[in-house]
């Protein structure tokens, strides 16, 4: 049993594996993400810039408040979108030669998109981390930070990952998953406080905020630049846990009802 | 070039029919496009409610700057839907088709889709200049003209970028975030840098002739600036024109059969 369960696990694995290498490969896609983040960094590094000049000694660092943003963009942009792939997979018919295999077609999307999210973070991670260092001149970060925010950045794109899959489930309904897409990109931007922190926004909206998943997976996580504390950290694994439990059961459920769907419409 | 342009209307009238032939799809596609840039522009709402003004633009101008991007941007998706894919055609050797009929190669290339999402933008803007009160019949005017303007820059860029497939090889994803990076450059306030970025904004990546020249003419017009925004639109247009039949020359397909429906 437990050779048949190291097996299962290792087609996995496999699949990451390969990804990983696919990313290599494409080295061309890497470099276009990696000017991407850094144009982003270079304008907030001048939107904040100007805004602290204008206004002082605000709240927050302006020193800090990049890094806030650069934690925020590193995952973003480290984000494979496996939705759009899903989508493929079905317009193209692709998914019925991977339904018959021996391998779930949900944990090989997975499989894939972790080893692509991993390879993203990893290049990315050094990109956002060296550009923000040589235009700072420093970093606020102390080793345990540091080994928090890396473990937190992994733990979030994880969650991000998942919720790209449930949008990309929505083609089985819908054929063209774009539209959810940008709908639920923007609504990460703007509830999980990319450029601004959440702690900015009115009232009202930072108590719509805490009841989605967008925190955890940016400004929540991010903050802890701002303001490191224990509390925080403990509050946010438990977020992070408990919306990777939410997206998992929702996943899972979505996707017998979308080969139901796929089977009475004849496949 | 009557006739071209005659040609272009006529395809692009084509192209937008195909984009509308699925009705759901098409609707679905353009609404929420508009939630999506309502969104984003929310969060500059919230910024500018904390923060009143940057470099002297208030919440009028952010909201001036993101209509014109977002309608210029829509417009080109309109018009000339394809160039985001006219380095994959380059390298797959899809020009053939385009090469054997009378008609203008790159126009015919760039226009031969329309995307939805277009129409999505186009909405934005037009959302904006309600909320922002920009319906005076000047404003109106000038942000016609600024879209149409913008409309032809981005286009201009991307068609350039894309052009280098001739001389480098498939840059399809290089060429994509170039174009994205511009788009994002445009929607966000380009008076914040000084310097060669500055600079940058208005040639390398032309976000400022697309989002800080209408935004500067439609709050102090004057003819100068009106000229320097057609002026430069003109200039990248005839460099993009230039740099594709320039990569034409070079161009080599192989042996594959395609065809086109």
């Amino acid at each position: 049993m437990q050779k048949n369960l190291d097996l299962k696990w290792k087609k996995y694995v496999a699949i990451a594996q390969l990804a990983v290498t696919h990313g290599l490969k494409n080295y061309k896609t890497l470099i276009g993400l990696s000017i991407f983040l850094v144009t982003c960094l270079i304008i907030f590094a001048h939107l904040w810039k100007l805004v602290a000049v204008r206004y002082g000694a605000v709240e927050f660092d302006p020193d800090h408040l990049l890094w806030y943003i650069a934690l925020n963009e590193w995952v973003l942009i480290s984000i494979p979108e496996i939705q759009l792939d899903m989508e493929q997979d079905l317009r193209s018919g692709k998914l019925a030669y991977m339904l018959p295999r021996p391998i779930s077609y949900l944990g090989s999307v997975f499989a894939e998109g972790v080893g692509t999210l991993v390879l993203n973070l990893l290049v990315l991670g050094t990109v956002t981390f060296v550009f923000t260092w040589a235009w700072l001149g420093s970093h606020p970060l102390s080793l345990p930070g540091f080994i928090v925010t890396l473990v937190f950045g992994i733990l979030a794109g994880l969650l991000a990952l998942i919720f790209q899959m449930l949008v990309g489930l929505s083609a089985f309904w819908l054929q063209d998953v774009a539209p959810f897409s940008w709908v639920w990109e923007k609504l990460l931007f703007m509830l999980g406080g990319l450029f601004i922190p959440l702690s900015v926004y009115p009232a009202w909206l930072q108590y719509i905020a805490v009841w989605t998943p967008f925190p955890a997976i940016l400004g929540q996580r991010s903050a802890l630049v701002l303001h490191y504390d224990v509390a925080q950290v403990v509050w946010l694994t438990i977020s992070l846990l408990t919306w990777g439990a939410i997206s998992t059961l929702a996943l899972f459920f979505l996707y017998r009802r979308a080969l139901h769907a796929l089977t009475i419409g004849g496949g | 070039m009557l006739q071209a342009f005659a040609f272009f209307v006529h395809l692009v009238k084509v192209s937008i029919k195909a984009s509308m032939s699925l009705r759901g799809a098409f609707l679905i596609e353009a609404g929420l496009m508009l939630a999506n840039n309502l969104i984003f522009f929310s969060m500059w709402w919230i910024f500018f409610n904390q923060f009143e003004h940057v470099g002297g633009w208030y919440l009028k101008d952010m909201l001036t700057v993101v209509s014109v991007g977002s309608g210029a941007y829509g417009l080109a998706q309109i018009c000339f839907g394809e160039v985001k894919n006219l380095s994959r055609i380059i390298v797959n050797g899809d020009l053939d088709p385009f090469m054997t009929q009378p008609k203008n190669v790159l126009i015919h290339v760039i226009s031969s889709r329309s995307r939805p999402k277009g129409w999505g933008h186009l909405m934005t803007c037009a959302t904006l200049m309600v909320l922002g009160d920009l319906l005076h019949f000047q404003t109106i005017v000038l942000i016609i003209i600024s879209v149409v303007c913008g409309c032809i820059v981005f286009t201009a860029t991307a068609i350039i970028v894309h052009s280098l497939t001739f001389w480098l090889g498939s840059i399809q994803n290089l060429a994509q975030k170039y174009y994205d990076s511009l788009f994002l450059f445009a929607l966000y306030p380009t008076n914040i840098y000084s310097g060669l970025l500055q600079m940058m904004m208005f040639t390398v990546i032309p976000a400022g002739i697309i989002g800080y020249l209408p935004v500067e003419m439609i709050r102090e017009f004057t003819w100068t600036k009106l000229g320097l925004l057609l002026l430069s639109s003109l200039t990248f247009w005839f460099l993009a024109f230039f740099t594709f039949t320039k990569g034409l020359k070079r161009y080599e397909s192989g042996n594959q059969f395609g065809t086109r429906i």
